[in-house]
């Protein structure tokens, strides 16, 4: 990826910007994804799969510093230590780059067709998330399905259309669930974080739509303890995590992750791959965001 | 699902029995029904895979 940057970005203030951005990267899984998805459908070239999952991680790289400027997330990143502008223009030059190396990789209309369209998808689906448009469980999935589940979905059908030349939509539809369980694992995650927590945002996730039924009374001093006092830091975390479970947080949310596990499951067993290679690609899939590195 | 999660929260009689096979909740397919079981049974892994969005 550093190549990519020396190639086309002379400026030199903002070739170091981008580099300090890239340093603070230090995850890869949707170029892998991408690239099993290459080996798995027969792709052979392995220097095309890795421009490919290059261009990938730097779109993520620019989505993921957008989402933190809109949400003024994580104080720590380099990006947001810096003016906004500056930060701003060198996620859209990212953004940019990653279009053109991710492009450079085919020429087939259909590719670059897809790989706009799943960046469209992303970005209806983060838009709905900023209005707080979802008021339903159906309309939540349905968003994170755009924002999040859009973008495992560029990473598996690209890697898949390099290799066979061919959209395969039951790619499509599975990526798109495990996008969906791995929104929902992360937004329980960001129940933890102080600084970020979406439930102080009012952000429609799942978990502030079941708190918002008030089913019980945890629930409705959850809601409370985010509306009165603005912090969880201000309770234990142990009392914290007694509270959502009382309220029935973590099993709603690993509920719903299940259902979208099951529909992966069922896409993946619809492919037309070996008895093998399905079973390797499930559990490769899986397994790669199911445990700790 | 969020009725029926708040359901089961709400009457853990009911879910070990339907965890165990001996109750079957009406009106499910073979999906939800399985993320039911699998879901209750495993929900305090919640949050240890991997962070993949910031």
């Amino acid at each position: 990826m550093n190549h990519f940057i020396d190639v086309e970005i002379p400026n030199a203030d903002l070739n170091r910007t981008l580099h300090a951005f890239l340093d603070a990267k230090d995850q890869l899984h949707f170029s892998e994804l991408a690239f099993y998805h290459y080996q798995s459908f027969g792709g052979t070239d392995t220097d095309a799969a890795e421009t490919l999952g290059a261009g990938i991680e730097l779109l993520i790289l620019a989505f993921d510093i957008f989402d933190d400027l809109e949400d003024e997330d994580s104080p720590d990143e380099p990006w947001m230590k810096i003016n906004r502008s500056v930060a701003m223009n060198a996620a859209t030059a990212l953004y940019t780059l990653g279009i053109k190396v991710v492009s450079s990789v085919s020429n087939d209309p259909a590719f670059l067709h897809k790989l706009i369209d799943y960046i469209l998808q992303s970005s209806q689906g983060q838009h709905e998330d900023l209005r707080g448009k979802p008021v339903t469980e159906e309309e939540c999935l349905d968003m994170i399905k755009r924002k999040s589940g859009s973008l495992v979905a560029l990473s598996c059908v690209l890697g898949t259309m390099l290799a066979t030349g061919k959209f395969n939509p039951t790619v499509e539809s599975y990526a798109l669930q495990l996008g969906i369980a791995l929104q929902i694992e992360n937004d329980y995650r960001g129940l933890f974080y102080n600084s970020k927590s979406d439930i102080v945002k009012n952000k429609r996730t799942l978990a502030y739509l079941f708190l918002k039924r008030k089913f019980n009374q945890s629930s409705i001093d959850l809601l409370k303890v985010f509306e009165n006092e603005d912090k969880i830091a201000d309770i234990e975390i142990k009392c914290y995590k007694e509270k959502l479970k009382e309220a029935g947080i973590p099993q709603y949310m690993y509920v719903m992750i299940q259902l979208a596990i099951q529909k992966f499951k069922r896409g993946i067993a619809e492919l037309e791959l070996e008895q093998e290679e399905k079973k390797w690609l499930a559990s490769f899939l899986l397994n790669k965001f199911d445990k700790e590195d | 699902m969020q009725d029926i999660v708040n359901f089961l929260v709400q009457h853990p009689e009911v879910l070990e029995q339907v965890i165990k096979g001996n109750a079957s909740l009406i009106g499910l397919d073979k999906d939800q029904l399985i993320s039911i079981t699998e879901g209750f049974k495993e929900w305090e892994s919640i949050g240890r895979r991997v962070p993949v969005w910031g």
